[in-house]
């Protein structure tokens, strides 16, 4: 019904200022009425007195006229600047429509970054910014002795006296029983706790109860919670499992309660390791069964309010000095800060990631600034010719930003999809050393990420070509367009430098992805020493109630290895302690004739082995003889050592003869019957430590990894391997099944997702790169076409058209790879963590990248040479 | 400030200048004078109301109003109709008069105090 919205028309009589237009209208009331009472024969005196009268109170009318009109002036402007909005996003939108290539070209490249900027920050939120599930995050700390080393109980008791510090001070460790009674035997991962952890923890169990301090005295009753999956997947969910006895290491346990899964039901560990437990129990410790220099705790603490960790830390070096002077033992202890505990050595990986998807998305806005302000060159005459008809600067400069914003938000949205995408990708992955990486989704948080993301993305790349084409002189516009060409130098040097980052910053993580892949091929490259081949490692844990006797327990194996040796499908058997590349036990150890100060004394890995492990693993014999069959109880105890063990210890003579003191739980010393090859234990990029092996026929041990060799898929012999344990002891569990492998991949992984995404990475800048250049040359050409016309026309040949158009793309590239190279210097130790065998500055990286991106480069810009060498020159200038 | 004229009041005051500005476009004096001089000062309006209720007729989009020049040259607001002003107008002055009318039969019925 009307023909325009209503406030428009306030538009013709608002002023800057409504009081004084109430006061005009009011005050011009007045007078004409004085002036028709003058008129009319009244005194000046009595007109004045008349019109006041008939008008009433002018202070009242003018007070209510102008809290109205305030009111209104401010809902028009409002409403103004809301349609002016709207208009801008409508004209946006159709001027985007209207071009769909450069759209969708503009889309997909925000898309890409946004959504791997997305992706990787779901990684890096839930590992490192969503605060630890545990209530009051910041007070708890780690506590170790220094260099993270575990604490004795009695130490543990010194230090929950230093009540200064600590609020609270719980102390627990990880270990494994095996739960027997109905079913198959399984060894659980089970948490032994001080009462108070799993407060700390803010652990609510799902029914029944924690434990209580009483329950930390050893002599108390056993009890034990259970793990909601352990509870469903074990009991069926027994809705009456409270009171139940379940049969743990041989012993009898009363369930007190159900703890639901969650991160909460995670005790603090280094993220890398973390895994929920099965069940948990209670502490039961005394300084008789666990004295002090059996340091086996973890500590976890809570600092006293308003205390920070670095206080706490100097706090408590006051209070050791104390403890140092009653207990006469050192007591260095180290207070770590949860958060830097939990996500211990993943930070540099996380780091390295965002900072490579950080590049990404720099890349992507060079990109699209780029193709904006070839486009903003195109409008410039339209624009030029608004300013000049009167449009503000500041409304075009909204409308040129109105229309980047849309862009980034489609792209935004676009984004989500490709990191929803991602997360997933990751996900299946999943590398077990990126901390919570199963709890990565992307939530409203990563949403709200996304969008404050697209938003600075747009105004990032829209300003500058919005203020850069705002400021266009419409004189200087269309002398240019008279000239035929539509940008400026400034514009050529702005675009000029705007690829030389993107080559730059593609180079840089080219090197990246270069650096990481070299170092993969090197490590697996490695000799490891010990052929994985079809070897499948299980673990057994003898209980001690049963096989009390080191006797038993050799028999045991023994028997075990015979039984397994004669399974058809497998070819060789052997028990060793620990299994390479996931470390083991070390110590001191003497060596018979020579004398080392405390502390400096010769230092190795132990493993007992038994004569098969060599065979098993085809560990070369380097010297001397392996264990055999007379190495066996009451013969003279011998040992085997490593190449790297003779090397060190033994410099220039032979290892053989020479007697070692093993140390642990031996008496004496023992002869050196041989020298077998290195192998790699800790990791595949640690060299071999000096290793000691001992025979198990002559240490006995209650556990071993059971490795067999087989001849077909290791796993096939999987089910009559349990048969065989099952048929020796039905309430032994097979533990930790795996296969060698399997066990080299889960080293690797993090390096191999590492290297996926930066390879994903570089390759989509580089793409981007090449597309930069490829849309600055074609442009150039087409600035130039006349140019080139004209030379052509006076005889110049197809290859010094091209020459002239690619010398200016190698300028860029050059440009690029020079600035990219030293970037990449300086940001390679970011990355050394993850490198190896090469070092950061490895020269064939850089050669090999550079010829790349150049290759690349000089590809993406030969298309538009080609074109510019077969204009046809006539044509060209009739154009113009 | 004419909160307590009642409704009724209201509503004529603003019916008396939609008809005045029927006719022509006027700034807020000119309305007032018209008002006087066609019920020969009969009906005499307090003139300080009659601006808030330009506002309010304003707001429910029934009048327009412009800044410009007075015949004797001065600055002055012109307030002037609106279609939607005008059919408030009809409507209303026909309801009006059939109030009128009612009001005028209750008091012209036997026996008749006019």
């Amino acid at each position: 019904m009307r023909e325009q919205p209503r406030w428009r028309r306030y538009l013709r009589f608002w002023g800057p200022d409504v009081a004084a237009d109430v006061d005009d209208e009011l005050r011009f009331h007045l007078e004409m009425r004085e002036r028709d009472f003058l008129a009319e024969g009244l005194s000046p005196a009595a007109a004045r007195e008349e019109a006041l009268a008939r008008f009433g109170d002018p202070d009242e009318v003018a007070r209510w006229l102008r809290a109205h009109d305030t009111r209104e002036l401010r809902r028009f402007r409002r409403t103004q600047a809301m349609s002016d909005l709207l208009q801008d996003i409508r004209y946006g939108l159709r001027r985007l429509w209207k071009s769909p290539g450069f759209t969708l070209a503009v889309v997909l490249v925000l898309a890409l970054g946004i959504g791997a900027t997305t992706a990787i920050f779901s990684v890096i939120d839930a590992a490192l910014l969503r605060p630890l599930p545990y209530p009051e995050p910041e007070r708890l700390v780690a506590v170790y002795n220094l260099g993270q080393i575990p604490s004795s109980f009695p130490q543990y008791l010194d230090w929950k006296r230093d009540t200064k510090v600590f609020a609270d001070l719980g102390a627990y460790w990880r270990t494994t029983y095996a739960l027997t009674g109905d079913g198959e035997p399984e060894l659980l991962q089970v948490g032994r706790m001080s009462a108070n952890v799993p407060r700390m923890m803010g652990v609510v169990p799902r029914v029944g109860r924690l434990f209580t301090p009483a329950e930390d005295l050893p002599g108390s009753e056993s009890v034990i919670m259970l793990s909601e999956a352990l509870w469903r997947r074990r009991f069926g969910g027994d809705p009456h499992i409270l009171g139940r006895t379940v049969t743990l290491g041989e012993e009898p346990y009363t369930v007190i309660g159900i703890i639901p899964p969650g991160r909460r039901s995670i005790v603090p560990t280094a993220l890398a390791a973390a895994q929920e437990l099965d069940a948990w129990i209670s502490l039961r410790l005394s300084p008789k069964n666990a004295p002090r220099d059996l340091q086996f705790l973890d500590m976890l603490g809570r600092l006293r309010p308003g205390l920070a960790p670095a206080q706490a830390q100097e706090q408590t070096a006051s209070f050791a000095r104390g403890l140092k002077e009653a207990v006469g033992t050192d007591q260095d202890v180290e207070l770590i800060p949860l958060e830097r505990f939990v996500i211990g050595n993943a930070r540099p990986l996380l780091i390295a990631l965002a900072g490579a998807v950080a590049m990404v998305l720099l890349i992507a806005c060079t990109n699209v600034a780029n193709l904006l302000l070839a486009r903003a060159a195109v409008r410039r005459r339209e624009i030029a010719i608004r300013a000049a008809l009167g449009a503000a600067r500041g409304r075009l400069v909204r409308q040129l930003l109105a229309e980047s914003l849309l862009l980034a938000l489609v792209g935004g949205v676009a984004g989500v999809l490709v990191a929803w995408a991602g997360v997933a990708g990751l996900r299946a992955l999943g590398p077990g050393s990126v901390p919570r990486l199963a709890e990565t989704t992307v939530d409203a948080r990563i949403l709200g990420f996304a969008l404050v993301l697209s938003l600075c993305t747009g105004l990032l790349f829209g300003l500058l070509p919005a203020l850069r084409a705002s400021r266009a002189d419409l004189g200087e516009v269309m002398k240019e367009g008279a000239r035929g060409t539509a940008g400026g130098p400034a514009r050529e040097r702005l675009r000029g430098t705007l690829i030389v980052a993107e080559v730059a910053l593609s180079f840089a993580l080219l090197i990246g992805a270069g650096l990481l892949l070299r170092s993969l091929e090197r490590l697996l490259a490695v000799d490891k020493g010990f052929d994985a081949e079809r070897v499948l490692s299980s673990y057994l844990l003898l209980p001690y109630t049963r096989y009390p006797q080191g006797h038993q327990q050799v028999a045991f194996f023994r028997e075990m290895r015979e039984r397994a040796q004669a399974l058809p499908g497998v070819q060789t058997v052997g028990l060793v302690s620990s299994i390479p590349l996931t470390g083991g036990t070390n110590g001191g150890f003497g060596i018979e004739g020579r004398e080392y100060p405390p502390g400096k004394e010769p230092f190795a890995e132990k493993r007992f082995a038994s004569p098969g492990y060599f065979d098993v693993l085809r560990i070369p014999l380097r010297a001397g003889r392996i264990f055999d069959e007379r190495d066996v109880a009451g013969a003279p105890v011998v040992v085997v050592v490593n190449q790297t063990f003779a090397e060190r210890y033994f410099p220039g003579e032979s290892a053989l003869g020479k007697r070692i003191d093993f140390r642990w739980e031996t008496s004496g010393t023992q002869e050196i019957v041989g020298v077998v090859g290195d192998v790699r234990e800790q990791a595949l990029h640690q060299p071999a430590p000096p290793m000691i092996y001992i025979p198990l026929a002559q240490h006995p041990a209650e556990w071993a990894y059971l490795l067999v060799r087989t001849t077909g898929d290791p796993y096939s012999i999987l089910p009559s391997l349990r048969r065989v344990v099952a048929g020796m002891d039905r309430n032994l569990p097979v533990a930790e099944v795996r296969t060698l492998e399997e066990v080299i991949a889960a080293g690797l992984a993090d390096r191999r997702l590492a290297m996926a995404l930066f390879g994903v990475f570089s390759v989509l800048s580089l793409v981007l790169a090449a597309l930069g250049l490829y849309a600055v040359i074609s442009y150039m050409v087409v600035q130039r076409r006349q140019e080139i016309g004209i030379r052509m026309a006076l005889g110049a040949r197809t290859e010094q058209v091209m020459r002239l158009v690619l010398r200016q793309g190698l300028a860029l590239i050059t440009a690029g790879v020079i600035v990219g190279a030293v970037a990449a210097l300086w940001l390679g130790r970011f990355l050394a963590g993850l490198v190896f065998g090469i070092g950061t500055t490895d020269p064939i990286t850089f050669g090999g990248v550079a010829l790349l991106l150049a290759v690349t480069a000089l590809l993406a810009s030969l298309i538009p040479a080609l074109r510019a060498s077969h204009l046809d020159p006539a044509s060209v200038l009739r154009s113009e | 400030m004419g909160r307590d004229s009642g409704d009724l009041l209201q509503g004529t005051l603003g019916l008396l200048i939609l008809k005045a500005l029927a006719s022509e476009e006027r700034h807020g004096y000119g309305i007032v004078r018209w008002i006087q001089d066609i019920t020969g000062d009969v009906v005499r309006i307090e003139e300080g109301s009659l601006y808030p209720a330009l506002r309010r007729l304003e707001d429910r989009g029934f009048v327009d109003s412009r800044w410009g020049l007075s015949e004797n040259n001065r600055r002055a607001r012109f307030y002037a109709i609106t279609r939607d002003g005008r059919q408030h107008l009809h409507a209303d002055a026909s309801n009006w008069t059939r109030f009128a009318r009612a009001v005028l039969s209750v008091l012209e019925a036997e026996p008749s105090v006019i």
